[in-house]
């Protein structure tokens, strides 16, 4: 066809389309006059044709999606959508339509499985990884082969991935040590059973909204084929991310066993602590050349037996970590007991801070006892309404004293749930107290008539109390119990 | 928005490649092409490149996040806006093919799925795909290459609509022609591409 021809067909087509629908086979009928090439090709086009055509309007859109779809089955899995995309292939939510539960399909990249050798190797860790039982450890259901794809069916673990909590706020000193625990106690059920991780990392954790971690993809990076460096990036490309915790003998391509998790283990420890990667560069390959390299620093204000968990973990010679996982776990273990008992060591600020909180609760508890003390001894001096009014003075400032000397006895016998206590009682001292004030101040009104001078006394003493709860409370709370409470970015 | 690795190409921005060529120095426009075809690129690797980020990759999007990158104070005149949605177009164009190809090449795919327009995904969140939705990105490239043979206007018209995301007004703009021209064009080269397509 020439430009020219092309130029009429064009012509014709727009010609054809303004008929109405019954018309248009007539009207090709007589635009082709007996060419039958050009019947045929306007034919088609004509038919080609649709109303407020949307045909390419949208502007492309590359898809990097999977092959499935919702809807699609594996075995007796139904794909409901995807969830996740890892460097070994793609993870789905999915319905196992025989015990009705929720399931994660993993579909793996086909290059990962693509000889015998390779598909034999991965059944074998599957297998392992079939094979663990512990709340830590996702569990793993099933493998599916299907037209020479693999798919692993394991537990469906709803929650954040550390690496996203690590990025949204962080965790607190106290949960960071309970998480790592979890995690240690999840690899060493599967280190007494030989199984090694190989790619423990945040993004490999799975925190349920139960706070139990789940380490998802046990034994997976072993198809890599090999555990050096060159074979992660050049079979996973960009989409591995990081290799930030490969372990040097991982990096050197040596061999590797359960002492390469205890090295991610204590990178992933590190960040749980202080919120960042210990050895972290610009690129990828910095990050290499620091682990094989450089020490971690130091983390500020961390205690002396958990910098030596952390220590031993990051050793750059396997023969130098711990011997054992359970070793570690018992370490941690006695480092969470010590925590749970001990009041967090108040530095010289803090226990100034507490002086005077106590001062202050103690100061006004004495406040309540001379008010009611004065009060008793005037009310037989009114009566009807004003003794009313005595009374509820009376009991205002018994109530929010045996609250105070509460927090009082809290902050001495057991410091640690003063902060819960706090939240949980100040919303009625706070009430109380505005009550107490304003009672105090009716109070003195009422006798103002007959006991001048007394009436004063209690104006006062309402005044001054407004001015302690409303202005000096505030301030010695904040200073013990910041704002901002204990989790840290 | 500019960081590290953009600063490379400040240093001969689009602006300035059109005040270039405005100055007479005609090679300054075919500098656009490379320049554009390596940021779209670029883009396109790092939005699909990202674990956690969507999955899919809107060309239309890339286009206008260049656009942003190259002429950061969007003081191209209208003529140099025109000329550099048209070629924007073309790169994107070529962006995508090579990496259709590139993922054609990959051994037997496996689980890379084809190309696919986002009339597809749109049907697809509906939960009932259809298969004759999905478009061989690299299908509709032969098409467009036996288009501009017989007709150049209409495959740089396709080029605008489908790979700079262009509507019919931006498009007659862009092409200095009157939008019920464009329109009667597009519904053209739709019926024929689907012919096309459909063999």
């Amino acid at each position: 066809m020439t430009p020219e021809e092309f130029q009429r067909l064009s012509e014709m087509f727009e010609a054809v389309i303004q008929q109405p629908p019954e018309r248009r086979e007539a009207c090709i009928d007589a635009l082709s006059a007996g060419n039958e090439e050009l019947h045929e090709e306007l034919r088609v086009l004509v038919e080609s044709h649709r109303e407020n055509d949307r045909f390419l309007e949208s502007g492309v859109i590359e898809d990097a999606d999977g092959p499935l779809h919702p809807g699609d089955s594996i075995a007796h899995y139904t794909i409901k959508r995807e969830i996740g995309n890892g460097g070994m292939g793609i993870v789905y939510l999915a319905h196992d339509t025989r015990l009705n539960r929720k399931v994660a399909v993993k579909a793996l990249h086909a290059h990962l499985v693509a000889d015998t050798r390779q598909r034999e190797r991965f059944r074998q860790e599957a297998r392992a990884a079939a094979s663990l039982s512990h709340p830590a450890v996702a569990t793993v259901h099933a493998l599916e082969e299907l037209d020479g794809h693999f798919y692993i069916v394991s537990e469906y673990v709803r929650g954040e991935t550390l690496a996203a909590t690590l990025e949204r706020e962080g965790f607190s000193p106290n949960d960071a040590l309970q998480v790592a625990l979890q995690v240690a106690e999840g690899l060493a059920h599967a280190h007494d059973r030989g199984i090694v991780h190989r790619d423990l990392k945040p993004q490999n954790v799975i925190r349920t909204p139960q706070q139990q971690p789940k380490i998802i993809d046990f034994g997976l990076a072993r198809i890599h084929g090999s555990d050096s460096i060159e074979q992660h990036l050049t079979q996973t490309g960009l989409l591995m991310g990081s290799p930030g915790y490969m372990s040097p003998e991982q990096l050197r391509g040596d061999t590797v066993d359960f002492r390469s998790d205890i090295f991610a283990f204590g990178i992933l420890l590190y960040e749980l602590l202080s919120g960042k990667h210990p050895l972290q560069d610009r690129t990828a390959a910095a990050t290499s050349a620091a682990i094989l390299r450089n020490e971690p620093a130091s983390l500020p204000g961390i205690d002396r037996p958990l910098d030596a968990i952390l220590r031993r973990c990051l050793q750059k010679e396997p023969a130098d970590r711990y011997s054992s996982t359970r070793q570690l776990v018992d370490d941690l273990r006695s480092i969470a007991a010590v925590q749970k008992t001990r009041v967090p060591p108040p530095a010289a600020k803090d226990r100034l801070d507490r002086a005077w909180w106590t001062f202050h609760q103690a100061a006004v508890v004495l406040l309540y006892a001379v008010t009611v003390v004065v009060v008793w001894d005037i009310r037989e001096q009114s009566s009807g309404n004003t003794l009313l009014l005595f009374y509820a003075v009376l009991a205002s400032a018994i109530g929010n004293g045996t609250l105070r000397i509460h927090l009082l006895f809290t902050s001495r016998f057991n410091a640690a749930a003063l902060g819960s206590e706090m939240k949980r009682i100040r919303r009625w001292t706070t009430r109380i107290d505005w009550c107490f004030a304003v009672l105090l101040l009716a109070a003195a009104a009422a006798i103002l008539p007959e006991l001048q001078l007394i009436s004063g006394v209690l104006a006062a003493v309402a005044v001054v109390y407004l001015v302690v709860f409303l202005v000096i409370e505030p301030a010695t709370t904040n200073a013990v119990f910041p704002e901002s409470d204990s989790t840290r970015r | 928005m500019l960081n590290a690795d953009a600063m490379p190409h400040s240093a001969q921005s689009a602006t300035e490649l059109f005040a270039r060529a405005r100055a007479g120095n005609t090679e300054a426009l075919t500098d656009l092409f490379p320049l554009l075809y390596d940021e779209l690129r670029r883009l396109a690797a790092r939005h699909i490149g990202r674990e956690y980020g969507p999955r899919t990759l809107q060309a239309t999007a890339l286009v206008h996040e260049a656009y942003l990158r190259l002429v950061p104070e969007d003081d191209l005149a209208s003529a140099d806006r025109a000329h550099f949605f048209a070629i924007a177009a073309k790169s994107m164009r070529q962006v995508l093919i090579d990496r259709a190809r590139a993922r054609h090449a990959q051994k037997r795919g496996g689980l890379m799925a084809p190309v696919t327009f986002n009339d597809e995904l749109q049907v697809r969140r509906d939960g009932a795909r259809n298969a004759d939705e999905t478009i061989d990105l690299i299908a509709l490239d032969s098409a467009l290459t036996k288009l501009q043979a017989l007709d150049t206007k209409q495959a740089r018209m396709v080029e605008l609509r489908f790979f700079a995301g262009l509507t019919i007004e931006e498009t007659a703009e862009v092409m200095q022609s009157s939008p019920a021209t464009v329109k009667r064009l597009w519904t053209f080269a739709q019926a024929w591409l689907r012919k096309e397509l459909a063999t």
